[in-house]
């Protein structure tokens, strides 16, 4: 669950009163893009909305600085469903912000995260801003640990800074405004949080940092972030129907994990444990569908609802339901195994052709497979069943060549099956 | 062992020195949320498998209680405060708590004793916020925590494992003494890797379920540095995911001498698939930000051993570092490897291999490439013992589970208010013999006509057979009682009496003769019947009279007659005719009936779709089925009908149709053809409104409360009454009335159109003048014609209920006309016109039942031989038969799934009024 830019960001600011640029939406009428313009000497920045978290927008060419309401029309025409690809995929923008330019001499870079090195929250200041963090020298950002239960107190602040050579006039007014990121950070559920440029905007001659563009990501366990009464499409660029719909079974006990992989591909996996989910979506790769965790030992009704919801999705098209995971230490395979096979009962006229390939060790593990064999067999579908004495990665080794001869044989299976 | 002196090198606290020292035969173990539904079920296998090593446990509000194990009992408190007080002794916490009480839980941990070392938090999906909260209050505090989203530790020198699940249900199977230690990300993998590296020889001395949360308390860094000083581990097996710089934190501190670290590690980085994903998928932590993916962690880890990625074809390509491996199957072999190139030897005989062993392989005659074609093997032990008891297993299997508003075989589609039962709609069986539907019921599947045919001689007899409770029926009827009360006595009376014990008891036993030669297949086998008959001495007897060889003869030939003979219907015949002249042996047409019934349920038991149970208790639903229907006799002294088939004499009476058995009970006159339809219509129609009726609840609560078939039977009826199925006579009621001394069936059937139409125009107006009145009067309650208007099905111009609509499209197609059915049809047109309704209300399914029995007794009511009270009886007499039938479906449900006492309402859900 992610965010980005102004338009949804700038409700989180305004909770803890950090000092937001000014923005209109793109229902702005030409009056106030006038205004906005005419206010901040005589530019405003127009920005592309996006859904979800996505960055690198500037280095994309995707943010614009205008001079008049002409200007501001046609880069609103030119961005509002601009295409943005990043990190591996493209996303569309669907709106445009109009933000108040704000002249300044310096931007800074800041953001809050929990450090894996450190193992505490983190502040990290770059007095650079529009910079992507990894790329910047160590001497030239400050990392700031601090004690989660008294946050970041100015003192951290203000070393950090001089040592970072911030010219000193900008000082004061950053440390007034920093340490309430922090209150942001801690009380909305925020797992990372970071404010890309700050720039200090000059207010008759006292200086106040602006955050200009923010990045968001919320925890997902923490159910804190749903005081900000964000609308649940706010983030619905981050996950597909699908992933929407197993998301809502999303309970403490049991994963339901998924992530939609390739709508194209041929091998619909069930996987148990995240470290088969790590293993299996690797080997399986473009063939897999979906990559999934179902581990966790998830009560019947919530591996069926799952079930349910992937077959809708999948089955049809999937040439084999592989359902794999290690020795389970606590899944019980019988629950699991029932409530998938129930499902496949009721789902298979979707797709009569399915093959399945099994491979599981765990918790009343025969009474599972032979469970599931005897439903396979009733159904007169094809399977193999491996037990945990088969190595998980050469049954998922397997389960591609199988895929790849069922796709070479598909006219030779489907007259089969007509027959 | 002798420990080395120790300088903790790390900058945050850490207690833990050794390896051996996290979790050992002196580790004394509390457990919070101790009865909570993954301990109850993981805590007592790790406290046999430790030796007893949990004090205790909490339970917020359950102090006192206990948690049994075969190790003992584990007393269980309410709160940590309170085993302390008990005097008991812990070092290490263990957290089951849902993830909002993790942080509270760890505090109180860490406030309330003194003695605590270490916590490990099994909980999974806990609030990062949470969990840095937990890291600094630990650290202030001096204590090592695990997790979270760990499974725990587990010491295979001491046979102790602490926290979750490792090794599953069968610890000792996986954890076996050895010199490898594993961390792993990944709780099911530290399992898995313990078993694959038992190929190549190798056992564990302690692994580690660090969990892969964002924050891990006890990350790599420690693990490795408590390795070396640990004098049983010669190696480590790390297993490690996206996201973090924990690897690369420990890594550079070995390379900078802050830990000191000589042993070889075997490491495996998975998940380079996820380097573009914007959210964690699996693990919570297991996302990357900018350099620690997946791909980063393999460079630091080959960087580290300053060799590539493991090859098992160049095993030698191995550095003393240790080497990484691209996935886990690759694990034994580098590890054996590593250990040679460190001189170190296997810790015992290679166990199995990891080559693809099949337990089961179905190809469906596909002919697949060669390489594709793969024989099953037998599964190792002791997993072949377990296939050989689970193919014994006959019949599907449910979880038990609470099923107070819930049911396996019916449910009411709210849109279009039809009831489904096994998945068909009643519409659809509506048709069925009544017969067939009562067979359907407990088997899910509706048997065919020819098999209805073989079957209804049965149900018949059970009718016959049941008449001997009748007495109780009477005297209850006499005294006053409702059907349902006066049915409910029979039923009652009848108990678990010696001939439901006796099917039960063949039937279970039919089922353990053949099923694991026939499996599915009932054809007859004459070598295996001839093997069978040597075992005569296995059912239990009783008095056998004539009738019962009789009858038995004559249910044979019937199976004869239809060619429906099965391996259990030949193996009765045989059985009897070989045993004749024994007078202990089976009761030849109880053996013969048991037979037959079983060959019905043969399909869906052998397929798994019902179970053993069902098959077993079939025969005794249709014999209480058999007990209501004769039991219901008005006048049976009177009725031809019941006196011939009680007496058992001439035994075609029992080929009769079973609907026509019901009517003739009733009625004591062979039903028309037209009759009979509609009868079975009704029968059908009404045998379910889904399992939240009370009738429906009436069984099931008695099912819960742990009771006899007939008694849940009885359970139905009780919850039946003038409200819940006599109120259909309230429609017969309000038609005798309207219609006054008009008789279609004196009339041609061509007029009947005009005629009633003309009535049905006075029946409106009459009422559209009552309700304005009413109205008038302020009286908003005033009376509503019965079955017309539905809540569903409202509002359109001209209203229809689908349900109603099919079954009388059903009726025309038969060429039948229900007079009755056809006026209600008139009426609410007319309501319309005359203003009395703003639109034509529909006529709802309640009218087919009130029609359709109007129509059965019409010409006797005129004829005076049938009293109003009689009338009123038949009416609710016919909603029983056909709920029986429902119900014994719902009856079979519950007592497959239910837990005892499930019904019953928590005192919290319960309000008190005033």
């Amino acid at each position: 669950m992610q965010l980005t830019g102004l338009k949804y960001g700038k409700k989180i600011l305004d909770m803890v009163e950090f000092p937001v640029a000014s923005m209109l939406d793109e229902e702005a009428s030409h009056d106030e893009i006038k205004k906005l313009i005419d206010a901040h000497g005589g530019k405003c920045v127009v920005k592309p909305v996006f859904q979800g978290g996505v960055g690198k927008k500037g280095k994309a060419g995707l943010v614009r600085i205008v001079s008049s309401v002409f200007e501001a029309i046609e880069a609103k025409k030119d961005l509002f469903f601009a295409k943005h690809s990043t990190a591996g995929r493209t996303v569309q923008a669907n709106g445009v912000t109009f933000e108040g330019f704000i002249p300044s001499d310096a931007e800074i870079y800041v953001s809050i995260t929990s450090s894996t090195i450190l193992r505490a929250p983190v502040m990290t200041i770059i007095v650079e801003g529009g910079v992507d963090v990894e790329e910047v020298d160590e001497d030239k950002k400050r990392v700031i640990p601090f004690n989660p239960i008294t946050g970041i107190k100015t003192f951290h602040l203000v070393n950090a800074l001089n040592e970072l050579n911030c010219p000193a006039k900008y000082i004061s007014p950053l440390v007034q405004q920093l340490p309430k990121l922090w209150q942001a950070y801690d009380n909305y559920g925020l797992l990372t949080l970071e404010l890309n440029p700050i720039r200090m905007a000059n207010m008759g001659g006292r200086f106040v940092p602006m955050a200009c563009d923010i990045k968001v990501g919320f925890d997902q366990d923490n159910p804190a972030h749903k005081r900000l009464g964000y609308a649940e499409e706010t983030f619905s660029s981050d996950i597909t129907q699908f992933e929407a719909e197993v998301n809502m079974l999303r309970t403490y006990q049991g994963q339901s994990d998924v992530t939609e992989l390739n709508k194209e591909g041929s091998i619909l996996p069930f996987i148990f444990g995240g470290g088969a989910n790590s293993a299996a979506t690797e080997v399986l790769g473009d063939k897999a569908i979906i990559s999934s965790d179902f581990g966790g030992n998830p009560p019947y009704e919530k591996m069926k609802a799952i079930s349910d919801i992937c077959f809708k999705h999948w089955l049809k098209k999937a040439n084999i339901l592989l359902v794999i995971g290690g020795k389970a230490n606590n899944t019980d395979i019988f629950v699991t195994f029932k409530a998938i096979f129930d499902s496949l009962k009721e789902n298979i006229k979707l797709n009569p052709d399915i093959q399945i390939v099994i491979g599981r060790g765990g918790p009343n593990l025969i009474k599972g497979m032979v469970y599931a064999r005897d439903i396979m067999d009733t159904l007169k579908v094809p399977y193999r069943v491996f037990g945990f004495d088969s190595s998980m990665v050469g049954v998922l080794q397997y389960t591609l060549q199988l895929d790849d001869w069922v796709i070479e044989n598909k006219n030779k299976l489907q007259k089969k099956a007509a027959s | 062992m002798s420990k080395k002196e120790f300088k903790l090198p790390f900058p945050y606290y850490v207690g833990i020195k050794s390896l051996d020292e996290i979790v050992n035969k002196k580790t004394r173990v509390c457990i919070m949320n101790i009865l909570g539904g993954e301990s109850s079920t993981v805590t007592p296998v790790s406290h046999r498998y430790s030796g007893g090593n949990v004090v205790a446990g909490v339970q917020y509000g359950r102090s006192g209680s206990k948690l049994e194990t075969p190790a003992g009992d584990i007393p269980v408190y309410g709160s940590i405060k309170e085993v302390i007080s008990a005097g008991h002794h812990f070092d290490t916490g263990v957290v089951y708590l849902p993830p909002t009480a993790v942080n509270h839980a760890v505090s109180e941990l860490c406030s309330q004793n003194d003695d605590l070392k270490k916590i490990v938090i099994v909980t999974e999906k806990i609030a990062v916020r949470d969990a840095r909260y937990i890291r600094w209050g630990c650290q202030q505090r001096g204590v090592d925590v695990f997790g979270a989203n760990s499974l725990g530790i587990a010491n295979a020198w001491d046979r102790v494992r602490v926290g979750g699940a490792l090794g599953g249900d069968k610890p000792e199977e996986s954890l076996v003494k050895g010199s490898v230690a594993i961390y792993s990300n990944s709780g099911n993998f530290c399992t898995t890797i313990s078993e694959y590296i038992k190929t190549a020889g190798f056992g564990t001395s302690t692994i580690l379920s660090s969990g892969k949360d964002i924050y891990i308390h006890f990350a790599l860094p420690e693990f490795l540095y408590a390795a070396e000083n640990d004098p049983r581990t010669k190696v480590a097996v790390v297993y490690i995911e996206p996201g973090g710089y924990y690897e690369k934190m420990a890594l550079d501190w070995i390379k900078d001498g802050t830990i000191p670290f000589s042993k070889p590690i075997v490491a495996v980085v998975t998940g380079r698939w996820k380097k573009n994903l914007a959210r964690a998928v699996g693990h919570a932590g297991a996302i990357a930000g900018g350099g620690d993916d997946a791909e980063a962690k393999e460079k630091w880890f080959d960087t580290y051993f300053g060799v590539s990625e493991f090859n098992e074809q160049k095993p030698t390509n191995v550095s003393e570092k240790g080497v990484r491996v691209s996935t886990i199957q690759d694990i034994p072999a580098a590890v054996a490897s590593v250990m040679k190139k460190i001189g170190q030897k296997s810790d015992f005989e290679p166990i199995g291999d990891l080559s693809l062993k099949p337990w089961f392989v179905n190809d469906q005659k596909i002919e697949y490439s060669p390489k594709l074609i793969i024989k099953p093997v037998e599964a190792m032990s002791p997993y072949n013992i377990e296939i050989k008891e689970a193919n014994k297993q006959v019949g599907g299997q449910f979880i038990r589970e609470s099923m107070r508003n819930r049911s396996g075989v019916s449910y009411m589609d709210s849109k279009s208010q039809i009831t489904y039962i096994h998945n068909h709609s009643l519409l659809h069986i509506v048709k069925y013999p009544f017969a067939a539907t009562s067979i359907f019921a407990v088997t899910s599947q509706i048997p065919d006509e020819t098999e209805t045919k073989v079957l209804t001689p049965v149900i018949n007899y059970f009718a016959a057979k049941g008449s001997k409770y009748i007495n109780q029926a009477i005297e209850a009827r006499k005294n006053g009682a409702s059907p349902n009360a006066y049915l409910a006595a029979s039923v009652l009376t009848s108990g678990n009496n010696e001939m439901y014990q006796l099917l039960t008891e063949y039937t279970s036993k039919l089922i353990d003769m053949f099923y694991l030669d026939i499996k599915g297949d009932l054809h007859i086998k004459d070598k295996l019947i001839a093997e069978k008959l040597k075992e005569k001495s296995i059912f239990s007897t009783s008095k056998i009279t004539e009738e019962d060889e009789r009858v038995s003869e004559y249910l044979n030939s019937i199976v004869k007659k239809y060619g429906l003979e099965t391996i259990f219907t030949r193996y009765a015949a045989e059985y009897n005719l070989k045993n004749k002249a024994d007078a202990k042996r089976a009761n030849p047409v109880l053996l013969t009936i048991a037979c037959i019934l079983l060959s019905s349920a043969w399909k869906p038991l052998a397929e798994k779709q019902i179970t053993r149970k069902n098959a077993e208790d079939l025969p005794t639903y249709l014999a209480l089925n058999g007990v209501i229907v004769s039991c219901a006799a008005l006048n049976s002294d009177k009725n031809s009908f019941y006196q011939e088939l009680t007496a058992l004499k001439k035994l075609d009476i029992l080929e009769t149709e079973f609907t026509s058995t019901c009517f003739q009970v009733l009625f004591n006159r062979v039903p028309e053809e037209k009759e009979l339809f509609e009868l079975n219509a009704l029968l059908n129609l009404t045998i379910t409104n889904g399992a939240g009726t009370i009738s429906a609840k009436g069984s099931k609560e008695s099912v819960s409360a742990g009771n006899y078939i007939s008694t849940a039977y009885a359970g139905f009826m009780m919850n039946t009454g003038f409200v819940h199925g006599g109120n259909g006579y309230e429609a017969v009621d309000f038609l005798i009335n309207e219609l006054g001394d008009y008789d279609p069936y004196t009339q041609k059937q061509a007029s009947w159109d005009k005629n009633l139409e003309g009535m049905a125009d006075k029946v409106a107006n009459a009422y559209n003048e009552y309700k304005k009145q009413e109205k008038a009067k302020g009286n908003n309650d005033y009376k509503k014609i019965p079955c017309t208007n539905h809540p569903v099905f409202k509002g359109k111009p001209v209203n229809i209920d689908p349900r109603e609509d099919y079954v009388r499209g059903l009726f025309k197609e038969k060429s039948l006309v229900n007079p009755f059915l056809e006026f209600y049809h008139h009426l609410v047109v007319k309501l319309h016109e005359v203003g009395a309704t703003k639109n034509v209300f529909c006529v709802n399914i309640d009218a087919v039942i009130a029609t359709v029995s109007l129509g059965l007794f019409w010409k006797q009511f005129k004829k005076n031989e049938i009293s109003e009270q009689e009338m009123q009886d038949i009416v609710f007499t016919l909603f029983l038969f056909a709920r029986m039938v429902g119900c014994s479906a719902e009856i079979a449900d519950h007592r497959n799934r239910g837990t005892n006492m499930d019904c019953r309402t928590p005192a919290s859900e319960m309000t008190y009024a005033r």
